[in-house]
C-alpha cells in the first residue's frame, strides 16, 4: 500500500537521509503553516505534487520549495474529498499548480478564484474527467463544452480580445494568447497552454524506470539532458546510488553544454524578434554550429540517449570533450562579439530596454525562476543552492541583474552562456578517469531531484513501486513557473512588443505542457 | 414670379396637412412643397437681382425678397435634402408612432423648410433675422422631438442656447452696417456701408459675423453643440440639420463678408482659412475616433464645414490679392464641396436612421455584419462612404481634389506669409482626407462587414422601399456629381461668378476643355495627358480644368478626369470579374475563415471600432484625452485581477480648452461682482476711490 | 546599415548539401540493417522500442519506431551505423511539376517535444537557407502547398491540424516529420495523444528520426517537389 505523505522522499547528493525538511500539516492549518514557513522571505515555489491512492485519505499533496543553501522544504497534507484551502493568497506562484491539480485530480481548492479550464481544455474534455486519479479505465476525451469562451477581465467601451494562435506562421510551438485590449496596448494577457498536453506523467506510470527515462528526455527536446538527468538522479537517490565521479563530471559538462546551446538559441530568438536579421542569422548560425558539434562529439544533436540510470550510456572520451570545448569556446567568442555590437545598436536597445519590466518583488511574487528570475534579482539556482553532479566541486559562477527588463534578461542569457563555457573548460581540464556507470537496484519509494535546466529549476518527484515500475512521476518544470510570469510582464505594452517580451523569456511550451 | 407666393402657400398647406389627422396627406404635401421650392429655385437662378418688395419700414427702407445666385443655389441644395427626407420620413417615423404624436414634427419640418427658404430669399436685415429666429426655434423643436431620453432635451437646449448667442453676435455685427447705410436693405448696405465704416469697425463686423454665423455652421470654436445635438435628433432631422441648416451659417458668413462688406484685408481671408483648417482638423480627428455613428457623422460635418470654410477663405484671399481666376476656382471648390457634403451627409444620416431602425443600435462597437441583412442600405451607404472618403468616382473626390489644387496655387500670390498659411491649410485638407478615409472605412467595415457583435445586430431587418428610394436617390446623385465634375463646375461657376470680387469676372470663367474650341497649340499640349481619349464616345467634356493664359494671368490648368477614371475602374472591374470567372470556374471551394487553428471564434475576438481607431487615438492622445483615462482594478485573493475597468473621462477638446474656462471665468466674474455687492462700506469707499484715481489719471494722460 | 556590412564581412555560412563531404554532426546517423557475423548475437533487450529484429542472418531496423536512443550505437552492439540523411519516404506522387521551382510550406506543431521543431527552425535558418531552393515558410495556410507536421497529435491539437489542412488549397502534401508525427512515437499510448498525423489527415511523405536532422527534412521536401531521384521513381510507379 502506498503511504502517501508519510514516507520520506530521497534526494540526490546525500544518500539516505535526504536534505529535505518535511512539515506535515492538518488540512485546516495549511495556510498558517505555509505563512509561517515561507511568508517572510518568499523562497521560490517549485511545485505541488499530488498523489492519489485507492484508500482514504485518497489525495496526498506535497508543496515543494527550494531555499537558499538549506534543505528543500516540503509541506504535506492529506485530504479525502474535502476542499483544500488555497495557498495562492500567500504564495501566488502556486496559482497554476493548484489549477493543474484541480484539473487532473479533481482536488478542489477553496479560495482559488480561477479554477477550471486549464490543462484539460473545456472544449475537449468533460468537466468530470480527472485523468490522474488511479483508476483502471483509460481517461477519454469528448463531451466538452464547445465553443470555448475566453475569459474577460477588461471592462471598457470597445474592448475586445485579440486571439493569437494556437497555430503560428513559422516554426513556433503551439500555444494561444488571448490579449484583452481596446486596441494598440495589451490591457490583460491570458496565456492558454496545454494544447500540447501529452499526458506524460500518466504515460510514465507503470513503465520501467529505464523506459520512463526515455520519455523524460522527450518532455522538452531542447532540454533533454536536464530532464534525463533530473529523472535519473531521482531514481538514483531512491536507490542510494551515487553515479561515479567521472560520470558526474561528464554529466556536468553535458548540462553546461546544453545550457550554452539553449541560451545561444534564446539569444538568436530575441534578436530575431527585434527584427535585426543579420545578427539574428549570425547567432542562428552559431546555434547550428553548436548542434553540429553535439552531433559530432556527443553522438546526438540534442544529447538524447546519453544519460543512463547510474551514470551515462557512453563515454564520449577525453579527446572528444577537449575538441568540443575548444570548438565551443570559438563559438562563444563569436556570440560575444555579435552581442558587443548589439549593445551599441540603438534600434536594438530601444526594443529591449525598459520593455517587459519584471520588478524584483513582483518576480518573487509571480515565482519566476532561472535566467528570467536572475534578471530580476532572484538568485535561485539549483546548482548553487542544492549542488548535484559535479557542481559542489566546480560551482557555477553566479549571474545576476536587477533591472528586470528585456535587456537584463538578454544580458543574463549572454553572461550565462559565457559562464557555461568557462565551466566546461575547467571541467574538461580536470576530467577524472574511471567508470561512467553504476548499477542501480530497484528500490521502492519516493525520490526527489532537481537540476538547474537551461531555463531554470527543474524537479522530478518519482515514486517507484515494488516491481520497479513508476507509480507516480511529477515533473515540475521551469517553463511552467515562468509562463506564469509572462502575462503580468506584457501588460500595458503595445502589441508589437509582445513577441519581443515573450522571446526574452526564452520559454518552451512543451516543457510547460508535458 | 408666381413661384414665391405659391411656395409659401404650399408651405402652409404642408404644415396644415402635417397637423391633420390623416397622415397620408403629409408626405405628398411635403413633396409638393419641395417641388415648388425647386421651381422657385429655378426662377431665382434665372432672374438674379430681381426684388420682391413686401412692406415698407418707416425711414429704414422696405422689407423685401431678393433673388441671388448663391441663394438660388442653396435653395436647390436644400430642396434635394428635403426631397430625400420626405421620402425617408414616413417609414422611419413609424417606430416613434406609439410613443409620440407625430403631427407637430411633420408641421415643424414643413415650416422649417419655409423659414430656410425665407432666409435665402431675404433681401433685408429684418426679414433675414426674423426668418433666422424662426429657423432656430423650429430646428430646436425638431431636434427635441424624442424628448424621453433625458440627455436629448439638454442637447437640444445647448443647440438653441449656442444659436441664440450667435444670433446676438450677428445682430451686433450688422448694427453698424444698418446705421452706416441708414437702411436695412442689403443692396443699399452693400453699396453704401463699405465706404462709410472705419477699418476698426470693419474688423469688428468681420469678427462678430464670423463667430456669430460660425455657431450655426459648426465652426471652431463654437461647434461643441453639434456632436451633442445630432445623436438626440431623429435621423431625418439630423439630415436636415447637417444637409441644410449648417450651410446657412456659411451663407451668413459669405453674405456679410463678401457681399455686404468685403473683408478689410487679405488677412481676413487667411483668418477664415485658418479657422476652417482648425475646424476641419478637429472635426475629422474626433470623427476618426468616435464609435457612435451619429456623433461620428456630426464630427464629420464639422470637418466638412471646415473644408468649405477653407475654400471660402482661399477664395476671399485670392480675390483680395487680385487673382480673380484663382478666386473663382476656390469659390467653385467651396460650393462644390458644400453641394457634395449636403448630398452624402444626408445620405449617411438617413442611413444611420435605417441602421438604428433596423437594429436599435448606433454604437459601432456593438454592430457588425449588417451587410448581409440590409443589402440595399449597405450598398447605398457604401456609395456614401466612398463619397465622403473622397474615393473616386464619387463626388467627394472631385471637390476635395479641386480644393487642394486651388490651395496649391498660392505661389501665385508671391506672399510668403500667405503661402505658408495656404500650405498648412493644404496639409490639413490632405490629412483630413486621409483620416476621413480611415474613419469611414472603419464606419462601413464595423457596421456592415464582419460578424455581428450583438443580438440586435443579428436581428436587423431591411427598411421600407421608399426609405431605400431616398437613399438610392442620394447615392445616385453622389455618383453623378462625381463622374461629371466639369458640368457641375461650369454650372457652379455662374454662382461663383456672383461672389468673386473682380468686376470682369465673366471673362474668367474657365473654358472647359473641348479640343475643338481651343487653339491647336494649346490643345496639343494636353493630348499627352490623354485629353482627347474617347472624346467622341463620352458625352462629358473634359479631362482638364483649365483657363488659358491671358495677358493678365498665367494659365490655370488642373488635370483630372473622374469621367475617364470611372470608365477605367469599370473596365478594370469587369476584366477582373471575367478573369475570375474564366480561371476559377468550378474550382471555388468554400470554407470558413482561418482562425489560427481554432474552430470557433466568437464576435468578442474580432476588432471593435474602438480598437480600429486606437492607433489614431494614440497619435493624437494629447488632443483627444490627455491623461484622462483611469484603470480601476479589482483584485481578489490578494493577487488575481478579476476586472479592469477603464474610464475615459475625456472631455471634448473645445469644451475643455475654451468653453469650460469661459464658463468658469464668467462664474468667477459673477462671483466677484456678487462679492462687491456684499462688501463692507469701507470696501465700497475703496472701490470708489480707486475709480476716481483711475479717471483722474486718464484725464491727465489724454 | 552597419549590420549589412557585418553580414557581408561574415561571409557565407550556408551549407551545400550536395558537397562531397558534409561537416560532421549535420546528421546524427542511424542504425543500418547489418549482417550479423556468425556467433555474434543481439541482446533482445537492447533496443527499448523493439526496433531491431533479427531477420535472415541480419538485423533489420524498423525506422518508423527507432527513437534514436543511441543504445545500439557501436561499440555497444554489432549494429552498424551510417551517417546518411536521405531518410524520407514518399507514399504519394510529388506535386505537379510547376511546383519544382517554388513551394510554400506551413509548419504545424501538433505536440512535439521541441526537438523536431528546433530542427525545422535550423532548416529554415541561415545555414540551410532554403530560399535558394524556392522553399518558403508561408504566413498563412491559404498560400501553403506543403504541411509539415511535427509531434504526436494531441487531443488539444487535433482540431488545429484538421483546420490547417482544410484551409490549404489543393493540390497539397502533408509531411510527417519525426517518429512522433509518424505514429505517435514514444507517446502513442498516452490518453491525451491521438497518434500519428495520419490518424487525422492523409500523410504523403514521412521522415523518421527523433528528431530527423534538417537535411532529412530537406530530403522530404525534395520528394514533395519531385526534384530528387527517389521522387521520380515514386511518381513513375
Ligand atoms: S537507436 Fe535506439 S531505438 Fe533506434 S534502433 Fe537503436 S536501440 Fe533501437
Ligand atoms: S520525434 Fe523525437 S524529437 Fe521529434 S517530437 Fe517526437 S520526441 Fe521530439
Amino acid at each position: 500500500m502506498m503511504n502517501g505523505g508519510r514516507d520520506a522522499p530521497k534526494a540526490p547528493g546525500t544518500p539516505g537521509s535526504g536534505p529535505i525538511l518535511r512539515v506535515g500539516a492538518p488540512l485546516a492549518d495549511l495556510p498558517d503553516t505555509v505563512r509561517q514557513l515561507v511568508g517572510q522571505d518568499h523562497p521560490p515555489f517549485i511545485g505541488l505534487v499530488v498523489e492519489h491512492t485507492s484508500e482514504p485519505p485518497r489525495h496526498h499533496l506535497h508543496y515543494v520549495w527550494m531555499r537558499p543553501a538549506a534543505r528543500w522544504l516540503v509541506v504535506d497534507v492529506s485530504v479525502d474529498g474535502a476542499a483544500v484551502p488555497s495557498i495562492t493568497p500567500i504564495v501566488f506562484a502556486a496559482d497554476w499548480a493548484e489549477r493543474e491539480a484541480e484539473d487532473l485530480f479533481g482536488v478542489t481548492f477553496a479560495g482559488h478564484p480561477q479554477l477550471g479550464d486549464f490543462v484539460l481544455h473545456d472544449e475537449d474534455w468533460a468537466e468530470s474527467v480527472a485523468p490522474m486519479r488511479r483508476r483502471p479505465e483509460r481517461p477519454t476525451h469528448g463531451g466538452g463544452r464547445d465553443p470555448y469562451e475566453p475569459p474577460r477581465i477588461v471592462k471598457a467601451p470597445g474592448q475586445f480580445v485579440m486571439p493569437v494562435g494556437p497555430v503560428f506562421a513559422g516554426a513556433q510551438e503551439s500555444v494561444r494568447f488571448l490579449l484583452e485590449t481596446v486596441g494598440e496596448e495589451i490591457m490583460h494577457a491570458h496565456v492558454r497552454l496545454f494544447y500540447k498536453y501529452r499526458g506524460l506523467e500518466k504515460l510514465m506510470e507503470g513503465q520501467l524506470a529505464t523506459r520512463a527515462l526515455l520519455v523524460a528526455e522527450r518532455v522538452s527536446g531542447t532540454q533533454a539532458l536536464a530532464h534525463g538527468l533530473a529523472f535519473a538522479q531521482a531514481v538514483e537517490a531512491l536507490a542510494s546510488v551515487v553515479a561515479p565521479t567521472r560520470a558526474r563530471a561528464i554529466r556536468t559538462v553535458l548540462a553546461e553544454w546544453e545550457r550554452l546551446r539553449s541560451h545561444v538559441g534564446t539569444l538568436a530568438g530575441i534578436v530575431e524578434s527585434t527584427g535585426l536579421s543579420v545578427p539574428a542569422n549570425l547567432l542562428a548560425a552559431v546555434e547550428e554550429r553548436l548542434l553540429q558539434l553535439s552531433g559530432r562529439y556527443l553522438g546526438h544533436r540534442y544529447l538524447f540517449g546519453l544519460v543512463a540510470l547510474g551514470g551515462l550510456t557512453r563515454d564520449p572520451g577525453d579527446d572528444a570533450l577537449h575538441a568540443l570545448a575548444r570548438a565551443g569556446a570559438q563559438a562563444v567568442a563569436s556570440v560575444q562579439d555579435i552581442c558587443r555590437r548589439l549593445a551599441l545598436d540603438n534600434s536594438f536597445l530601444d526594443r529591449l530596454e525598459a520593455v517587459g519590466i519584471l520588478a524584483p518583488e513582483r518576480a518573487a511574487t509571480l515565482g519566476v525562476v532561472g535566467p528570467v528570475g536572475r534578471a530580476s534579482q532572484i538568485r535561485a539556482d539549483v546548482r548553487l543552492w542544492h549542488p548535484y553532479a559535479a557542481y559542489r566541486e566546480h560551482p557555477a559562477a553566479p549571474v545576476l541583474e536587477s533591472e528586470g527588463d528585456g535587456y537584463a534578461r538578454f544580458r543574463v542569457f549572454l553572461r550565462e552562456a559565457a559562464a557555461a563555457m568557462d565551466l566546461i573548460q575547467r571541467l574538461v581540464g580536470t576530467l577524472p578517469p574511471g567508470p561512467i556507470h553504476a548499477f542501480v537496484p530497484v528500490v521502492p519509494g519516493v525520490g526527489l531531484s532537481a537540476v538547474e535546466a537551461p531555463s531554470g529549476a527543474l524537479a522530478y518527484w518519482v515514486r517507484v513501486g515494488s516491481r520497479g515500475v513508476i507509480d507516480r512521476c511529477h515533473i515540475m518544470t521551469p517553463a511552467f513557473l515562468n509562463w506564469h510570469g509572462l502575462p503580468d510582464t506584457v501588460r500595458d505594452f503595445a502589441f508589437q512588443d509582445f513577441p519581443i517580451i515573450a522571446s526574452t523569456f526564452g520559454l518552451s511550451v512543451a516543457d510547460a505542457d508535458r | 414670379m408666381i413661384m414665391v407666393p405659391l411656395f409659401f402657400a404650399l408651405t402652409l398647406a404642408a404644415a396644415a396637412a402635417g397637423l391633420s389627422r390623416a397622415p397620408r396627406w403629409a408626405a405628398p404635401a411635403g413633396v409638393a412643397q419641395v417641388l415648388a421650392l425647386l421651381a422657385l429655385a429655378g426662377t431665382v437662378l434665372t432672374h438674379p437681382g430681381h426684388q420682391w418688395l413686401l412692406w415698407p419700414l418707416a425711414g429704414w427702407g422696405i422689407l423685401r425678397l431678393t433673388f441671388t445666385a448663391l441663394g438660388g443655389f442653396l435653395l436647390v441644395v436644400t430642396a434635394l435634402v428635403f426631397l430625400a427626407v420626405h421620402l425617408f420620413a414616413p417609414g422611419y417615423l413609424a417606430r416613434y408612432g406609439d410613443r409620440y404624436d407625430l403631427r407637430p414634427l411633420r408641421a415643424t419640418l414643413a415650416l422649417l423648410l419655409g423659414s430656410i427658404a425665407l432666409i435665402l430669399l431675404a433681401g433685408d436685415v429684418v426679414t433675414f433675422l426674423v426668418a433666422w429666429e424662426l429657423m432656430s426655434v423650429l430646428s430646436y423643436i425638431a431636434v427635441v422631438f424624442d424628448h424621453e431620453a433625458p440627455e436629448n432635451p439638454r442637447a437640444a437646449y445647448a443647440m438653441l442656447g449656442a444659436g441664440e448667442l450667435g444670433f446676438l453676435m450677428v445682430v451686433a455685427a450688422w448694427l453698424p452696417l444698418v446705421l452706416a447705410a441708414h437702411s436695412i436693405a442689403f443692396s443699399t448696405i452693400a453699396a453704401a456701408a463699405p465706404a462709410r465704416l472705419p477699418t476698426g469697425v470693419r474688423w469688428a463686423v468681420f469678427g462678430l459675423s464670423l463667430v456669430g454665423f460660425g455657431v450655426k455652421a459648426g465652426l471652431f470654436p463654437t461647434m461643441s453643440w453639434l456632436p451633442r445635438a445630432h445623436p438626440a435628433a431623429p435621423a431625418h432631422a439630423s439630415a436636415v440639420l447637417s444637409g441644410a441648416i449648417l450651410n446657412l451659417g456659411l451663407y451668413g458668413i459669405i453674405l456679410t463678408n463678401v457681399q455686404l462688406l468685403p473683408a478689410p484685408s487679405p488677412a481676413a481671408g487667411a483668418i477664415v482659412l485658418g479657422l476652417g483648417a482648425a475646424t476641419a482638423f478637429l472635426g475629422i480627428l474626433y470623427a476618426a475616433t468616435e464609435t457612435h455613428i451619429k456623433r461620428l457623422l456630426a464630427h464629420s460635418s464639422i470637418e466638412n464645414m471646415g473644408l468649405i470654410t477653407i475654400g471660402i477663405g482661399a477664395a476671399m484671399t485670392f480675390d483680395r490679392m487680385g487673382l480673380p481666376v484663382l478666386g473663382l476656382l476656390a469659390w467653385i471648390a467651396a460650393l462644390y464641396q458644400l453641394l457634395n457634403h449636403s448630398v452624402y451627409k444626408t445620405l449617411l444620416f438617413l442611413g444611420a436612421g435605417a441602421i438604428d431602425q433596423a437594429s436599435g443600435e448606433l454604437n459601432m462597437d456593438h454592430l457588425g455584419g449588417l451587410g448581409r441583412r440590409l443589402r440595399w442600405t449597405s450598398a447605398f451607404l457604401l456609395a456614401g462612404t466612398m463619397a465622403i472618403a473622397a474615393i473616386p468616382p464619387f463626388n467627394g473626390f472631385a471637390s476635395e481634389w479641386l480644393l487642394l489644387q486651388s490651395l496649391l496655387r498660392s505661389v501665385a500670390m508671391a506672399n510668403p506669409a500667405l503661402e505658408v498659411a495656404f500650405a498648412l491649410a493644404g496639409a490639413t485638407v490632405a490629412l483630413a482626407a486621409g483620416l476621413a478615409a480611415t474613419a469611414f472605412i472603419r464606419f462601413y467595415g464595423m457596421t456592415f462587414l464582419g460578424r455581428h457583435r450583438s443580438d440586435h445586430a443579428a436581428r436587423a431587418r431591411e427598411v421600407t422601399v421608399s426609405q431605400r428610394a431616398a437613399m438610392g436617390f442620394l447615392a445616385a446623385l453622389a455618383l453623378m456629381l462625381g463622374i461629371v465634375p466639369t458640368y457641375v463646375a461650369s454650372g457652379l461657376a455662374r454662382v461663383a461668378g456672383s461672389l468673386a470680387q473682380s468686376r470682369d469676372v465673366q471673362a474668367f470663367i474657365p473654358t472647359f476643355f473641348r479640343p475643338a474650341t481651343l487653339p491647336p497649340a494649346l490643345a496639343s499640349a494636353f493630348y499627352p495627358l490623354g485629353a482627347a481619349l474617347g472624346q467622341r464616345v463620352l458625352p462629358a467634356p473634359g479631362v482638364v480644368f483649365m483657363h488659358p493664359s491671358t495677358r493678365l494671368h498665367a494659365g490655370v490648368v488642373f488635370a483630372m478626369s473622374p469621367t475617364y477614371l470611372t470608365v477605367a475602374i469599370a473596365v478594370a472591374l469587369a476584366l477582373a470579374f471575367a478573369l475570375a470567372q474564366l480561371l476559377g470556374r468550378g474550382r471555388v471551394r468554400r470554407g470558413h475563415s482561418w482562425m489560427g487553428g481554432a474552430r470557433t471564434v466568437d464576435a468578442g475576438l474580432t476588432y471593435t471600432a474602438t480598437g480600429m481607431a486606437r492607433p489614431i487615438w494614440v497619435i493624437f492622445r494629447a488632443v483627444l484625452s490627455p491623461g484622462q483615462t483611469v484603470d480601476r482594478e479589482e483584485v481578489v485573493a490578494e493577487h488575481f485581477r478579476v476586472s479592469v475597468r477603464r474610464e475615459d473621462g475625456a472631455r471634448y477638446v473645445v469644451d475643455r480648452l475654451i468653453v469650460d474656462p469661459a464658463i468658469r471665468g464668467a462664474r468667477t466674474l459673477a462671483h466677484l461682482f456678487a462679492r462687491m455687492h456684499r462688501g463692507s462700506v469701507n470696501a465700497y469707499v475703496g472701490y470708489a476711490f480707486i475709480a476716481l484715481l483711475a479717471a483722474l489719471l486718464l484725464v491727465r494722460i489724454t | 546599415m552597419p549590420w549589412f556590412w557585418e553580414g557581408l564581412k561574415s561571409g557565407v555560412r550556408t551549407l551545400r548539401p550536395r558537397a562531397p563531404r558534409l561537416p560532421a554532426g549535420v546528421t546524427p546517423g542511424r542504425p543500418a540493417t547489418t549482417a550479423v557475423p556468425a556467433g555474434a548475437s543481439l541482446d533482445p533487450e537492447l533496443c527499448p522500442v523493439g526496433a531491431l529484429a533479427p531477420q535472415d542472418g541480419a538485423i533489420a531496423v524498423d525506422f518508423d519506431h527507432c527513437i534514436h536512443c543511441m543504445r545500439c550505437r557501436p561499440p555497444a552492439s554489432p549494429v552498424q551505423w551510417q551517417d546518411d540523411y536521405r531518410w524520407a519516404l514518399a507514399a504519394a506522387p510529388p506535386l505537379p511539376p510547376r511546383f519544382q521551382r517554388s513551394i510554400h510550406v506551413r509548419i504545424l506543431d501538433a505536440g512535439d517535444c521541441g526537438g523536431c521543431l528546433s530542427e525545422l527552425r535550423q532548416l529554415f535558418g541561415p545555414v540551410y537557407s532554403l530560399h535558394r531552393y524556392g522553399i518558403y515558410v508561408s504566413p498563412t495556410p491559404r498560400d501553403a502547398d506543403v504541411l509539415l507536421v511535427v509531434g504526436p497529435v494531441t487531443v488539444g491539437m487535433r482540431v488545429a491540424l484538421e483546420e490547417t489542412y482544410a484551409a490549404m488549397p489543393d493540390p497539397k502534401r502533408v509531411v510527417a516529420v519525426g517518429v512522433c508525427a509518424l505514429n505517435g512515437g514514444l507517446f502513442a499510448d498516452s490518453f491525451a495523444v491521438v497518434g500519428g498525423a495520419s490518424r487525422v489527415v492523409p500523410v504523403d511523405v514521412t521522415v523518421p528520426g527523433c528528431p530527423p536532422p534538417p537535411l532529412a527534412i530537406l530530403h522530404a521536401l525534395e520528394l514533395v517537389t519531385g526534384s530528387s531521384r527517389e521522387a521520380r521513381e515514386v511518381g513513375d510507379s
